[in-house]
């Protein structure tokens, strides 16, 4: 008795499931297309990205997504809240029409009537992505920090894990992950505070060392790998955080003193050349051509700071390197000139075909998440051309990139969104240097980016997952125990 | 009356003498300690947050925890829950006690671990979390006790201990603990058993740290942040009664207790000082009140900072419309709290944005208290006053009137800056003017109090504090200024000869702080010869 009385409350509620899906039959039909969140409208993703799934803005009582592959396939989805993609027909129709692209028909229940807007297509590209990103999760805040961990993101799924957290080294920062032309097995990673290190982890051992001299102005800060793996470049920088009064602007970091050295992985030595220490000038944001022959960076006339800190512009330039003795050449040629510009560059970071140096451009400074006028720029190594990523950029800031292993495509930081959190939007780039419109990194809860309060820092393609030892890195940091980085004079 | 009967009876008067203690001491010692539990957490009522709760050990027990912890910010609702949280507990150990075979004072005895319970609510950083671990660990082991079977009993245990770890945490380490009294209390010996179960718990975490990323220490704890008690802090409910009132944006409230406890503490003194700013009367009554120098005036925010003091800091640049560095604070306030999220910073930044017109980011914010049971209404509120007009909200008018209009670049620590930014965006802002004037006193900089002075002040028509004066007195001496200059500033007679009556004592006693304390003890000349900052 118990048991048929369990199938009387049962088998009705299982009859009505079907029932919540409604048939859209003779909806009201618009011109428009609809207001979606992420906005993924013409957007181009690779084949095997994760489920672009989203909401539309505004209310509504349902919502329903016809997606229709241009060679084959078709999904039909709907929900009260938002358009959740299962994941294995995402993939499959993702593959079913690479090269071609998914038309998307969305209606969305309106006060008990089925609107339905225009359709809008996303494009998959051929071109393949790297596994995954690898970023730093921080909450706004600059001086002092709480909770924050270094993670990877791998994009053909929703799946995130921590690399590392500082809740494991309590009160430490950890900044600057970098990678060897994506090799998720050689790493370099600074942790700040009392555990202070720089963790080099590479296909062997995982080392921390102390990468402040008594010649260096500072412990080592911005990194970039020489593609032979056996150099790193960092800057070294003097930095001070100051605020702004006006709304619109906020925080400015500022270097009081900058320079730049090399580390020979091999020597376990410093080097660097009087035209990358002058007193004369500021330099900074180190990083190698990937033929490993030439070192850009940028360079700026010092300013009394913090008053003329709105004068303080940096070009964009670059030096000869010889990979086999670690020498320098002895002249540096200007690529961006600051002053003919009147802007300022940062992170210049080539792309791994050589072909293209994308860097940040804003009115002033070198730190530039928090310059709503940054946007990103893209310099045609061999024609000297240079033109704004129209394509690319937003109104608020446009920052931090780096490129996949195949330089197809780009990933960079934006506040488009609200103007306060940086969040991962990654676009294409063709043989002609062609750019498509970025679509910011999926995620399963369309509305995960509007309800996260940390930011998506530093963000890297890894061309596979980073098996970084956890436990090995937390005892070795606890320990204290560092090998020191030698400097060698010039 | 029978002994069953007698003993109904016991334990009914039990839970009810206790409810009422518990509800009394939480309610009308401790009010404002569970208010700012409330304060520093943010319940979410959607799945990805409680999805998020899987990241660490005590999923379940923090999630229930979290959600009953929201209750507290009803006034009332903190004692009520904990009350019920805490008999809930009571009544499972009764029953466990039982089922180990007592009869007599068991009503009694279950009161003790529930007692120790209940003390560590005083702490801020215990949540309910640890006894909704506790009771989900007494519940599994009242169902083990209901077990028969030996073997069954065995299976039992062996699988629920690590479910334990994932739904309680380091509170888990009861469960073995409690078999092996339970059954040796029942004469059944199995010592391989017991070596099994303490193997599991004793190994468990420390094989769960990967997964959790957590130390050691972290694994055998969480969700304990620390051990031990402190027992009581009746000055820090005070200081929680006035940051909490200031919260709710009962002002007179704030300077009502800052007036009734006179706290030597510098939170206190922050809240008093903004207090007495919105009443216009910061120089009037500055120095009534205990000034550690110009520490009670802003609170820092630097890496030796209490992260309480950071969660406090953004109200006073609220208060003067320094937006950004509220903003700052704000931020900062939030992820130094222990769970990394709170409603009241949420709020705050909300605000921030809605005063700097910032629509956009306000609706994230308010998008956020959006899905929550307690300051969905708030956000509603709020999302009104984005959309309609600012003259319809007088708040929100003259926070919008004390905007910086032109940019300045400052260190967060230069007060002196970002206070003359804001004067010179909006001369009305005379909390500004007052600050400003105030931080210079507090730090006994006389000569750039007598720049600002200058500037804004002298000539203009309005009557000017005493300690104003005061502190001119001082500036016209050290200067020695011409009748002609002391005469510019049209200082009352009456106060040129109380001067001169303080400093005819100071010379006469050879600087005797007695003498001078009774009649000079509230004046500027006073702190200005004898306050000190002594090392807390």
């Amino acid at each position: 008795m118990k048991r048929n009385f369990l199938y009387i409350l049962i088998i009705p509620f299982l009859l009505l499931m079907p029932a919540c899906r409604e048939t859209i039959s003779s909806p009201q039909v618009q011109d428009n297309r609809p207001e979606i969140f992420p906005d993924y409208v013409e957007v181009t993703v690779p084949a095997t990205i994760a489920p672009l799934n989203f909401r539309a803005t505004g209310d509504y009582s349902k919502i329903n997504a016809v997606i229709k592959g241009s060679q084959s396939g078709e999904l039909d989805i709907q929900d009260d809240e938002s358009i959740r993609i299962h994941p294995k027909a995402w993939e499959r129709l993702l593959a079913d029409n690479m090269g071609g692209s998914l038309d998307i028909t969305v209606s969305l229940k309106q006060e008990g009537e089925w609107i339905q807007y225009a359709s809008f297509p996303v494009y998959i590209s051929e071109y393949p992505i790297d596994y995954g990103l690898v970023y730093r999760l921080i909450a706004p805040g600059y001086e002092v920090y709480s909770k924050m961990g270094i993670y990877q993101r791998n994009l053909s799924d929703f799946t995130q894990t921590a690399l590392l957290e500082n809740t494991l080294m309590p009160g430490t920062c950890m900044n600057c992950h970098s990678f060897c032309v994506t090799n998720p097995r050689q790493m370099s990673l600074h942790l700040r505070g009392e555990y202070g290190a720089t963790v080099l982890m590479s296909d062997s051992e995982t080392r921390l060392y102390n990468t402040k001299t008594d010649q260096t102005i500072s412990a080592c800060v911005y990194p970039y790998w020489h593609p032979s793996g056996k150099y790193i470049a960092y800057s070294v920088n003097q930095t001070q955080q100051a605020f702004h009064e006006i709304k619109s602007e906020r925080v400015e970091v500022l270097d009081l003193q900058s320079d730049i050295v090399v580390y020979n992985r091999e020597t376990n030595k410093l080097f660097s050349c009087p035209l990358l220490k002058s007193k004369a000038a500021f330099e900074t944001y180190p990083s190698f051509s990937p033929d490993g022959r030439t070192m850009y960076f940028c360079t700026a006339e010092p300013k009394p700071l913090p008053g003329e800190y709105n004068h303080l512009r940096y070009s964009l330039c670059r030096i000869s390197f010889d990979p086999d003795s670690g020498t320098f050449g002895n002249q540096v040629d200007t690529l961006i000139n600051a002053r003919e510009l009147n802007k300022s560059v940062s992170t210049p970071r080539p792309s791994y075909d050589g072909k293209y140096i994308m860097y940040t451009l804003a009115d002033y400074g070198n730190f530039m998440i928090w310059h709503r006028e940054a946007d990103l720029w893209l310099l045609d190594v061999e024609t000297g051309e240079t033109r704004a990523l129209t394509e690319a950029n937003s109104d608020d800031a446009d920052s931090y990139h780096s490129w996949s292993s195949n330089s197809h495509w780009f990933v960079f930081g934006s506040r488009r969104i609200d103007g306060l959190y940086t969040r991962p939007y990654i676009a294409s780039m063709d043989e002609n240097g062609k750019v498509t419109k970025p679509f910011l990194v999926p995620q399963n809860h369309p509305s995960y980016y509007e309800t996260s309060l940390y930011s998506f820092n530093v963000p890297e393609f890894v061309s596979g997952p980073v098996k970084m030892d956890v436990r090995e890195v937390e005892k070795k940091a606890l320990s204290k125990e560092r090998i020191p980085f030698l400097m060698v004079n010039d | 009356m029978t002994i069953e009967r007698r003993e109904i009876w016991t334990r009914i008067i039990t839970a009810f003498v206790f409810a009422v203690c518990c509800f009394s001491f939480f309610q009308f010692l401790l009010p404002y300690h569970l208010f700012f539990k409330e304060q520093t957490q943010l319940f979410l009522l959607t799945a990805e947050y409680f999805i998020s709760y899987f990241e660490k050990p005590a999923s379940l027990a923090a999630y229930i925890g979290d959600f009953l912890t929201q209750f507290f910010y009803l006034r009332g609702g903190g004692a009520v829950t904990i009350t019920i949280v805490l008999l809930v507990e009571w009544w499972l150990v009764v029953v466990l006690l039982e089922r180990t075979g007592l009869k007599k004072k068991v009503s009694l005895l279950a009161l003790i671990p529930v007692l120790f319970d209940g003390i560590l609510h005083c702490e801020l950083f215990y949540s309910l979390s640890i006894s909704v671990a506790v009771i989900l660990v007494l519940f599994s082991f009242l169902v083990y006790t209901w077990i028969q079977n030996k073997w069954r009993m065995l299976v039992y245990g062996i699988l629920i201990l690590p479910l334990l770890y994932v739904i309680s945490g380091a509170v888990f380490l009861l469960f073995p603990l409690l078999v092996i009294i339970y059954e040796i209390n029942k004469r059944r010996v199995r010592p391989l058993y017991w070596l099994l179960l303490t193997g599991i718990a004793a190994v468990f975490p420390y094989l769960m740290k990967q997964v959790y990323l957590l130390t050691i220490k972290q694994a055998y704890r969480y969700p304990l942040a620390t051990l031990g008690m402190r027992g009581v802090n009746f000055t820090r409910e005070k200081v929680l009664a006035l940051s909490s009132e200031a919260y709710f944006g009962n002002w007179e409230r704030v300077y009502e207790l800052a007036n009734e406890d006179k706290l030597s503490n510098f939170v206190a003194t922050y809240y008093a000082n903004i207090a007495l700013s919105k009443r216009n009367e910061l120089p009037d009554k500055l120095l009534d009140y205990y000034q550690p120098f110009s520490q009670g005036l802003f609170l820092e925010v630097g890496p030796n900072s209490n992260w309480i003091d950071i969660f406090f800091s953004s109200d006073v640049f609220f208060h003067l419309g320094d937006m950004n560095m509220a903003q700052h604070s704000a931020m900062l306030g939030k992820i130094f709290s222990p769970k990394h999220r709170s409603s009241r910073m949420i709020k705050r930044l909300a605000e921030i944005n809605l005063v700097n017109n910032d629509s956009t980011a306000t609706r994230k914010y308010l998008r956020i208290l959006e899905a929550t049971w307690f300051h969905r209404k708030w956000a509603v509120e709020h999302e009104r006053m984005l959309t309609g007009k600012t003259e319809d909200y007088p708040w929100l008018k003259a926070k919008r009137s004390q905007i910086p209009t032109y940019d300045a670049l400052r260190l967060s620590s230069d007060y002196p800056a970002a206070l003359n930014v804001l004067i010179e965006s909006n001369p009305d802002n005379t909390y500004a003017l007052d600050y400003l004037l105030c931080f210079y006193l507090l730090n006994k900089d006389i000569r750039s109090f007598g720049e600002v002075f200058d500037k804004w002040c002298k000539g203009k028509s309005y009557r000017k504090p005493d300690l104003y004066y005061q502190a001119l007195l001082i500036k016209l001496v050290a200067s020695q200024a011409t009748q002609k200059e002391v005469a510019s500033y049209a200082i009352p007679a009456t106060m040129m000869n109380d001067f001169l009556e303080y400093t005819r004592i100071y010379e006469q006693s050879n600087g005797d702080l007695e003498q001078l304390r009774r009649r000079f003890g509230a004046t500027y000349w006073f702190y200005y010869h004898f306050a000190r900052m002594q090392k807390q």
